[in-house]
């Protein structure tokens, strides 16, 4: 199949599902952390543009930079995951197109992308962007070494005559034209570069998705080791550049933290992920552990609702003191028990799309390809060892499972041989045919519904909230004077209601709105913009007369405990489920009743 | 068909006997139709008798190859040793996996595994063998086949995984540590209340209201019976009761708590005992050997009503008993003491460390501390018959090694109520 005809195809493939996903789906990041790394990118906490993105590598933000500052209405952050998403997927319907046929391939591609699309695009995050961009890469690799005319040539030594002519065109170029030899070797190590590109890609949007694959793709190499011999230079460079360059830009990303400002971030994220991440343990006994060493029970309540911007009482050296009480009540794990979870979590699996994918392909390298069918009892081998990792640690979620199918899933198409059995045009164009209607039927009713990244369960990304957030934004903008202080609740329904993805957050407009938990806190341009304000220590200086409280009235007792002698709150406005709360100090003499006091 | 149905049936004769053997009318155990493991090794028990078979024709045809098939047809022989031993140890694993869900011991039923394999091999030794990557093909198909139909009905699973059973069965179980024994039960009052002093103080005498600190009651009832025996004699009851936390507060205040009303608002009011007995012209007093800032004393206690509070710079209980011995020899009005012990405190003295240090070693210096505060508090109630002395642990040990923490119920205290 031509290279033309087969981008096409994949091409045409793609654009209807992500047209349907557009179209009925509900735009939204999957994940609230990459509604506020775009909106820090755009400098919407601070002053200016800041393409340190925290969970993303730089590089990302730095690389897109021109593009806001050509057109800065536009949520590039967002576009480029989507482009992301569907460049890996017209790549992986590309190189389906190629290795099964016209036919074939375009039903597996079909049905590929059918079984993803809503999965990625319609929560797309920069997880699963760097699982499928890191996918797609390997798998071009892949492809590049076993569509290579020597390997070829070496497999079906009987046909030499015509086969190295027909892998050339692969570039759409017939190989007589090219005299240039530097160039033909270029051309043909074109899938292998553009490999390396994607996945180079994908370990910018985050690292550790993009480690987790290295497994698969070893073990995918290794099934196509005699074509890697035929090319060993290519392989050996390319794999050298791969890693040198990806080792090279993560530390990069990781210096750009080393700098002072961060100095105070990074040295809560370990407290944070411990308070607010980590929950397979007993809480109870910790809480009753900290009372008996004769710290604040409360406290550690409030610090496990995320409640933690106090930068004297909660900073990180006293809350050691909870979290070193934290592991000794881990939940048992007992490794006898795994080989049950892991068949619970396996048959668990069966939900999610990409598993069939998988379990499809594997059936096709057993029909098409025998030998290689070994590739079946590995790949699940890696998968259920990295999930059994994952369970004694307690932390497996939906979305790092769809990861480790995708890969086993992606990496078995290299192995696939040709499909001798011919199927009819017109019962393909059926088959393409039942699946668009039906795919365009089930978006059209369901099209908001999705599978949640942490437990696969379908739902829909609406936020249940009745509240205007038009009147609460404008109670904000009305009063430029002040700092709105807000629970970690309330900062995260702002994403859903702010600015959609596709438009970019504007410069400054989260300045006077800071978070009382989230990982936002201690980021330098949040210090600053407290400073500006006046404020040292935020939910000490929650009293000020500046500051205002969106949607925590429960402070009161936190800062009787350890600041003040007697607060009192006030109510200032209700949207909805939405209250502005002002904090006072009251003084002996004052007779106004303490609402809130217990 | 033959070559998927016969190994299919021999490995259910093999998971569904035992089952059957052991049948009582109205069990509800969820069982699979056949051991995926015995499924498994019959199809290698066929793979491999059939390469045998084809060394000894071979052999029998061409006797020059004999030589070099040789350590090829031994290693064939061994491996279906090795297959044959597995199979009858899984189908013992199965049986016992079965006798362990109803309680029973081997007994007759240990013939069964012989019995099955037994036949089950000679059922199959005549099938030949699919391709070996068949029997992969089929294994994984099989497997998938269970856990999706076990998505769909769960009742009635398809294969059963004897080797996941038995380590399920085998690992380390949690220890029940929430709901008290029989045993105690028949020798003790257990009660769930949580307010033990309301229902014993004596408002015609003097009153001591003792909370021993970090006892617990262990899960072995000897060790417990031990420790009360320091009361023999004296002791009017003794029992064990409960606790809504672990937590020394709530032992201090909710133990003294008289009566929880609410007034026409709504608003909830609590009045407690020492504030009762002071307005009876007792003399009202709180008693603790370490400073008022531990645990914010200074702030709860003021609030319960007590005339007094007499805080220490770290005394221990020998100099504390001293103190109630004092007041009480002030026989001009009646007294109502209220103290809570320090020595048992977590971490005990001499462990700097939290968590990590032996259960056992941490163990024998509680035992020993406790034994001392008992004793001191046996021979005060000796000292004054007349006084009543209601004296209870305030929580489980806690802040301590976890495995130490294990030998003691969770949330329940031991009270005695001496004179």
């Amino acid at each position: 199949m031509s290279f033309k005809r087969a981008v096409t195809y994949s091409l045409v493939i793609n654009l209807f599902f992500l047209a349907l996903c557009l179209i009925f789906g509900d735009v939204k990041f999957g994940a609230i952390d990459d509604y506020f790394m775009a909106a820090r990118l755009t400098g919407a906490f601070g002053t200016d543009y800041n393409p340190h993105l925290i969970f993303v590598n730089a590089i990302y933000g730095y690389a897109l930079l021109p593009l806001y500052h050509l057109f800065p209405k536009i949520g590039w952050y967002y576009i480029g995951e989507m482009f992301s998403v569907f460049l890996s997927f017209t790549v992986i319907g590309y190189v389906l197109l190629q290795r099964c046929g016209a036919r074939w391939g375009a039903i597996l591609a079909t049905l590929f992308t059918a079984l993803f699309a809503s999965d990625f695009y319609l929560v797309v995050q920069f997880t699963q962007c760097a699982s499928i961009l890191s996918a797609a890469g390997m798998l071009l690799f892949a492809y590049g070494v076993i569509k290579n005319p020597i390997a070829t040539q070496r497999q079906d030594s009987t046909n030499i005559s015509t086969k190295p002519n027909t892998s050339v065109t692969l570039e759409g170029q017939s190989p007589d034209r090219v005299h240039n030899t530097f160039f033909t070797n270029l051309q043909k190590s074109t899938p292998v570069i553009l490999g390396i590109a994607l996945m180079l890609w994908g370990s910018i949007m985050r690292w550790q998705a993009f480690l987790m694959g290295m497994p698969f793709f070893c073990l995918g190499m290794l099934f196509i080791l005699k074509e890697c011999w035929a090319v060993k230079w290519r392989v050996i460079i390319g794999l050298a550049i791969l890693f040198i360059t990806a080792f090279a830009m993560h530390s990069f990303d990781q210096n750009i933290y080393k700098a002072p400002e961060y100095a105070d971030f990074v040295k809560f994220q370990e407290t944070r992920v411990n308070l607010g991440d980590v929950g397979n343990y007993n809480a109870n006994a910790v809480y009753e552990d900290a009372e008996e060493l004769g710290l604040y029970g409360n406290d550690y309540h409030m610090l496990r609702e995320w409640v933690w911007y106090d930068t004297e009482i909660f900073s990180v050296d006293s809350l050691k003191r909870y979290t070193n009480l934290i592991p000794p009540y881990r939940d048992p794990n007992p490794l006898k028990l795994i080989p049950h979870k892991l068949l619970n979590s396996l048959g668990k699996s069966f939900h999610a799309p990409l598993f069939w994918i998988w379990f499809i392909l594997c059936i096709l390298i057993y029909i098409t390809n025998p030998k290689k069918f070994l590739y079946l009892w590995t790949s699940l081998a890696l998968v259920l060892a990295f999930m059994s990792y994952l369970l004694v640690m307690g932390r497996l979620v939906y979305r790092v499972e769809s990861g480790f199918w995708l890969y086993s899933a992606v990496l078995a198409i290299p192995l696939l041989d040709k499909f001798t059995y011919k199927i009819h045009k017109r019962f393909v164009i059926a088959i393409l045919g039942i699946i668009a209607i039906a795919n365009v039927y089930t978006y059209a009713t369901s099209g908001n519904l999705v599978r949640d990244p942490t437990n696969g369960e379908m739902r829909n990304l609406v936020v249940k909230d009745t509240s205007d957030f038009t009147q609460v934004f404008e109670y904000i903008d009305s009063q430029p004077q002040k700092m709105f202080l807000l629970s970690m609740d309330a900062f995260m329904r702002f994403s859903h209601h702010r600015n959609p993805p596709y438009i970019a957050s504007p410069i400054g407009s989260y300045r006077r709105t800071v978070s009382l938990g989230y990982w936002t806190p201690y980021l330098p341009e949040i210090t600053e913009a407290l400073n500006s304000f006046g404020i040292n220590n935020p939910i000490r200086d929650i009293v000020n007369d500046n500051v205002i409280v969106l949607d925590d009235p429960r402070l009161v007792d936190f800062l009787q405990r350890h600041y003040y002698d007697s607060v009192a709150i006030d109510s200032l406005a209700t949207f909805g489920e939405m209250s502005f709360y002002k904090y006072r100090l009251v003084q002996p003499n004052d007779t106004l009743p303490k609402e809130a006091e217990q | 068909m033959r070559k998927l149905l016969y190994p299919l049936i021999a490995s259910a004769l093999i998971t569904i006997t035992p089952f059957l053997a052991t049948f009582e009318k109205g069990q509800d155990i969820v069982r699979g139709l056949f051991s995926y493991e015995t499924f498994a090794l019959l199809l290698f028990i066929i793979f491999i008798k059939d390469k045998i078979q084809g060394h000894a024709l071979t052999s029998l045809q061409a006797k020059n190859s004999e030589k070099q098939s040789k350590p090829l047809f031994v290693l064939y022989l061994i491996l279906l040793a090795l297959l044959i031993c597995a199979l009858f140890a899984i189908a013992w694993i199965e049986l016992q996996n079965i006798l362990a869900i109803k309680n029973r011991n081997t007994s007759w039923y240990g013939l069964l595994p012989f019995a099955t394999c037994s036949l089950a091999i000679a059922m199959v030794w005549q099938i030949k063998s699919f391709h070996l990557r068949t029997i992969s093909f089929i294994l994984f198909t099989t497997l998938i086949i269970h856990l999706a139909a076990q998505n769909q009905y769960a009742a009635q699973p398809i294969a059963q995984f004897t080797t996941i059973d038995y380590l399920d069965r085998t690992a380390p179980k949690p220890v029940q540590r929430k709901d008290i024994s029989e045993e105690f039960k028949n020798k003790y009052t257990v009660t769930d209340s949580v307010t033990i002093t309301r229902d014993y103080v004596d408002s015609t005498r003097n009153n001591v209201i003792i909370l021993v600190e970090s006892w617990g009651i262990p899960l072995d009832i000897n060790r417990f019976d031990k420790q009360l025996k320091t009361f023999s004699g004296i002791a009017t009851a003794a029992g064990i009761h409960n606790r809504m936390y672990s937590r020394t507060r709530t032992a201090e205040r909710e133990d003294l708590i008289h009566e929880i009303h609410r007034d026409t608002t709504g608003r909830r009011d609590t009045t407690f005992m020492p504030k009762i007995f002071a307005s009876m012209g007792y003399r009202t007093t709180f008693l603790f050997g370490a400073d008022s800032l531990e645990h914010r004393r200074y702030k709860y206690i003021s609030n319960l009503g007590f005339n007094e509070a007499i805080y220490g710079q770290g005394q221990d209980d020998a100099t504390m008993v001293q103190k109630i011995d004092h007041l009480l020899a002030d026989t001009t009005q009646k007294h109502f003491i209220a103290w809570t012990t320090r020595d048992t405190k977590f971490p005990l003295k001499g462990f700097t460390n939290i968590y990590q240090n032996a259960a056992s070693a941490v163990d024998s210096a509680y035992t020993l501390y406790l034994a001392q505060t008992l004793d001191l508090i046996a021979h005060l109630a000796h000292k004054h018959p007349d006084t009543k002395f209601i004296v209870q642990g305030d929580h489980n040990p806690i802040l301590s090694p976890i495995n130490f923490q294990e030998r003691f119920y969770k949330r329940w205290v031991p009270f005695v109520i001496l004179n």
